[in-house]
Parts: structure tokens; sequence; C-alpha cells
């Protein structure tokens, strides 16, 4: 078993926001244009050149914003699945539901009810994030087994894929496939605040919901029973899990396209730095994701690379590794 | 004038014509860039397959495929049909090539390039293998004579953006760098060294913006625009109403090459007639 530091979680907590602050700080002086240490930082509060001011607040901030909010609800829900479902491996990009949202997002557009209703890639995508998070915890709640969540995870992500696949075969034109491929890859470059305010406000209800469920989830570890007999209502602690998840992971999706593995790696991160208690994980996991988001898009920033490096594959390609790690440290437990 | 006018009302009914076509060679066509060149050189009655695009918005000649049969790009269709030569840009593969071969279907390739010197050789080697030689040749010099007269014209001295509704910018080595600089203008892509299809350079731009947006393919019914990529940003949008906005259709950029000239000339003209505009509201 993985050793932890044992830190205390409110410095943690502090240590991380603080962290999270800096590098956004830092992170908008990062771009391809370059303004200036001075001119930049006049630019956030709105004086000097214009140009420079439309760049830094209409550019450069909502792509910090949004990545730390993308990043803090797919680690509270990596927390939230892991708790309830009291499985290591649980993760929304894992398990489907990352997959489901951008099956929602997708429907939305193929069928052009996106043209006429501005929420309806949000809504569309947090369904799909509903539904999988459902059928997940239909299929693998009951026997809590690590094989028996991955061979669900494996079975909503391939009818997730498949679905999504049916509408790239069937794609109007080759244009229009090329947009949905790319976007499905995750980015937060040119996103805006139109953007924050169409996922934001679904994020932050998904975030209040789970962030209250720590209680409830460091009771469930004990088991279903002994939670029970400490008064947990676990009718309503699934719903809020299932519900936050589905609310944030769906609203993040829409907003950023499929971003995978984040809520896989940073509760394991939380565990190591504070502790194994379910009830201290949330709120470390999820300034961990914003943190880990907001780096990797940094990573895709960078002038090293020939065409634009998408977020999607950054993640995948930290998280795919620390999968396998999870796998091989948990083994035990499949058979 | 007057030859410019004669090769249009060549090129407008040419195609159409239906005389002779017995002796003319069967073709099918397995992408709609092929699709393209068939519909530009072949004979109605000799068309006997186009594929499942050619009708499409983003093709150009979609009028002209109105009620010509449609195929697929399998082995079992086009034996079905028989051709005798089959055209092809990048539809199909090997194995099909292969096969229609040892069955004796000549497969010709127009190859997807950006120069209009190839797209003269895709004219001339596809319009041979169609027995339309004469035309391929009047086609050609067509789009010589119309390239030579888009360069003689004085240069704009202003820079152009490419911008497509996914956010998509084109750099130097694309078909629509060449096409913006063949209609007089400096590109995006040359003043900020991009090559091939990045995304569009929105910091870049707002800092530098260029003088003209040639904006493709929002006039296709799949183009997403409000929701769906960088095109919705509000600085974009800012950008596109505060600068000079040519549209061109995406059927006239969806194919390299065929039709450099005329998305080339529907620039130059649109530009022009707007530059006029400009002058006359300022006097």
């Amino acid at each position: 078993m993985m050793r932890s530091l044992n830190l205390d979680g409110r410095i943690v907590c502090l240590a991380l926001a603080t962290v999270i602050a800096l590098c956004m700080f830092a992170a908008l002086f990062v771009g391809p244009t370059s303004l200036g240490l001075a001119a930049t930082f006049k630019a956030l509060f709105g004086v000097g050149d214009p140009v420079t001011q439309m760049i830094v607040q209409e550019l450069r901030l909502p792509r910090l914003l949004l990545g730390v909010a993308v990043g803090f609800s797919l680690g509270v829900s990596g927390a939230a699945l892991q708790g309830l479902l009291r499985n290591p491996l649980a993760d929304p990009g894992v398990v489907g539901v990352s997959a489901s949202a951008g099956l929602g997002a997708v429907i939305a557009i193929y069928f052009g009810v996106a043209t006429g209703f501005q929420f309806a890639i949000p809504l569309m995508a947090m369904g799909g994030a509903l539904m999988a998070t459902l059928a997940l915890f239909a299929l693998a709640s009951r026997d809590a087994s690590v094989l028996t969540l991955i061979l669900a995870g494996i079975g909503i992500n391939a009818m997730a894929a498949a679905l999504t696949s049916l509408a790239f075969n069937f794609a109007p034109n080759p244009f229009t496939l090329q947009d949905m491929v790319m976007w499905m890859l995750g980015s937060l470059q040119n996103r805006s605040f139109t953007d924050i305010g169409l996922a934001g406000p679904f994020m932050a209800v998904g975030w209040l919901l789970m962030l209250g469920v720590g209680q409830g989830l460091a009771a469930l570890s004990l088991g279903e029973d002994a939670a029970q007999s400490l008064g947990i209502d676990l009718r309503r602690l699934r719903l809020k899990v299932v519900l936050g998840t589905a609310l944030s992971v769906g609203a993040a999706v829409s907003v950023c396209g499929a971003i995978g593995f984040v809520g896989l790696v940073v509760p394991h991160l939380a565990r190591y730095l504070i502790g194994f208690s379910p009830r201290h994980l949330l709120l470390p996991s999820g300034l961990l994701g914003g943190l880990m988001i907001l780096l990797a898009d940094l990573l895709t920033r960078l002038p090293i690379w020939h065409a634009e490096l998408r977020l999607g594959v950054v993640t995948a390609v930290v998280g795919a590794p620390f999968f396998l790690y999870v796998v091989v440290r948990t083994r035990g437990a499949m058979r | 004038m007057k030859l410019r006018a004669a090769l249009i009302a060549a090129s407008l009914f040419a195609p159409l014509k239906a005389f002779g076509s017995e002796a003319l060679p069967s073709v099918v066509s397995l992408d709609y860039c092929a699709d393209q060149y068939v519909l530009a050189l072949g004979d109605a009655g000799q068309i006997k397959g186009l594929s499942r695009e050619s009708r499409m918005p983003h093709s150009f000649y979609r009028d002209r495929a109105m009620g010509l049969p449609q195929t697929g790009a399998s082995i079992e269709e086009i034996l079905g049909i028989a051709p005798d030569v089959v055209v092809t840009t990048w539809g199909g593969g090997p194995r099909l090539f292969s096969h229609l071969r040892t069955q004796g279907i000549e497969v010709v390739r127009a190859p997807y390039e950006d120069s209009i010197a190839q797209v003269a050789a895709n004219l001339t080697h596809v319009g041979a293998a169609l027995d339309r030689v004469d035309r391929a040749q009047e086609l050609a010099d067509d789009l010589r004579l119309r390239q030579a007269r888009l360069e003689a014209k004085p240069g704009l001295a202003l820079t152009a953006a490419y911008l497509t509704p996914g956010g998509v910018t084109a750099g130097r080595g694309t078909t629509v760098d060449t096409t913006l600089r063949l209609a007089g203008f400096r590109t995006l892509g040359e003043e900020m060294a991009l090559d091939g299809w990045p995304g569009f350079p929105l910091e870049q731009a707002l800092r530098q913006p260029p003088d003209v947006f040639v904006t493709g393919f929002y006039d296709q019914p799949s183009a997403q625009e409000a929701h769906w990529s960088l095109a919705r940003h509000a600085s974009v949008r800012s950008l596109l109403q505060n600068h000079l906005r040519i549209d061109v259709p995406g059927r006239y950029l969806s194919c390299n090459g065929l039709f450099i000239v005329d998305a080339a000339e529907l620039i130059r003209s649109q530009t022009d007639e707007a530059l006029q505009r400009e002058k006359e509201e300022a006097q």
C-alpha cells in the first residue's frame, strides 16, 4: 500500500491554493505574444493598451480560470467516485463518465440542437454523464471489486465510444468530422468568459453537492452496514455523488472536450499528502486537479510544439502510466 | 472579354452535351475531389458513377452532379458498373486499385496538390483517360490565362487572414495561401511564418490584425460556429466586425487546386468592390 505523509489537510489546502494562485499569476505572462511584465500586470487591472487588456482579460484569464475549474471538477469527482465505489481506479475518464458526457455534447452538435439553444451542449453533456454515472453505480456498487468496476467502465466507455463513432461515421462532411475529433481531444485554447458563464454554475453546484459528502464517504469506507448504523443516509449520499459528478464533469467536458485521468491521479496524490480518510480528500483532490490542469495547459502553450498540443493528450500521457501503476499496486484485489 | 465569355459558355454547355457519348469511355469517380475533374471534363453520358458527396454543398460542380448516378467506392459496386475508367484523388485504396486493374479497368489518379501547374497536369491526364483531350486543353489554357490576368494585376498591399468556423487558418504551402497571394494579398501565413493548417493565432492577430479576413465554409449547414469553436469567441467576432471580411463559399476551397483561380477571382473582385465602396464613402 502507498505510504502517506499525513500532513495537516488544512495546511495542504492552503499551500495548494497559494501555489495555484502563483501559477495562475505566472501563467498570465505566458503566451504566443510577448506582452511584457509591466504591461501584462497593468492590463490585468484594466490599465494600459486596450489590445493588451483584451489579450490578458479575454484570452489568458478565462483560460486559466476555466482550467482550474475543470481540474477542480475532475479532481473532486474522482475522489468522490473512489470513495463511493470504494475503489482506487474509479475516475470519470476511466469509467466512461467523460466519454458519455462527450457523447451528449456530440449529439447536441450533430443534430444541430446547439445552434438554437446555447445551453444545449452543457445540458446534453450533463445528461450523458448522469446516464453513465447511474449505469456505473447500478453495475458496480453492489460488488465493489476493482475488476467489476473496470469491466463496467470498459462497457460504458465502449458504448459511448461506439455511439460517438457512429456520429463521426455519419458526419455531414470531412470538415465537421475533423472539428469533432479535435474537440474530443480536449483543449482550453481560446476559451472565453462565455464558456465560464455556460459551464461554471453547473460545475459549482456539482462541487457543492460533492464537497458535502466527506463524512458520509468516511463512514462508507467501513462498509454499508456500518455507515447506516452511523446514521448515514446511503441513498442521499449516492444521489449527491452521482448528481455532483454528472453536473461538474458534464459541464467541464461541454466546454473543454474530454480530459482524462485527472480524477484518477489526484486523489492518489492527495492520499499520499494527507492520508486515507475519504472525508479529507475531496477539497485537496479538487485543488490538485486544478493545479494539474493548469500545469498541463501551460505545457501545451510552450512554443516548442510543431502543432497545437491538446490538453487531453497531455493528461492521458501522464495519466495512463499512472493508471497502470495503480493496477499493478491493486492487482491483489482483482483476484 | 469575348474569349472569356466564349470559354465560360463552352464550360457551361460542354459537360451537359450527350452527343457522341456512346463512343466515349465510361467513368466512375471515387471521391468528391475526383468528381470535380470528371464533372469538369466529362460528357454527362459517359459518367456512370459519382461519389455520394458529389451533390453536397461543398462540391463545386454539385449542380452538374444532379441527376447523374452515384456510387460507393467498393469493389462490388464498381465491378457492377464495369466502367472503362475510375478516377480518384484520395478515395479507394491500393487493394481496390489492384483489383480493378486486374479486371482491365484503368485507374487514373488526380493528385491532391496545390499548384496550378499540377491542376493543369491533372486535367490533361484525366482528360486523356476520358477521351476529352480538347476539353482538357481548353480548361487548362483557361486556367493559365486567368492566372496570368490575376498575376498581372497590381498587388493590394494588404494582409489577408483565412479563418474557418472551426478556428483554422491557412499557413504557407496550402492552397488557400496560394489563392490569397494570387488574389494580390500578403498572407498571415507568410507574415507569422505559419505552415500547414494551424489554429488561428488569436493573440497575435489581436496585436497585429490583418487588413482583411477571408472566411471559408461559413456557408456550410454544418458550420456550428455559435457553440462549437474559436469562431464564437467575442474577440474573433470583434475582429471580423471591424475588418473587411470576404466570405468564400466552402465549395471553392474544398478540393486542392482545381478552383484556385475561381476562388482568387471571387476574392479579388469582392475586395476591389469593397475598397471602392470605402473610397466612395470616404469622399
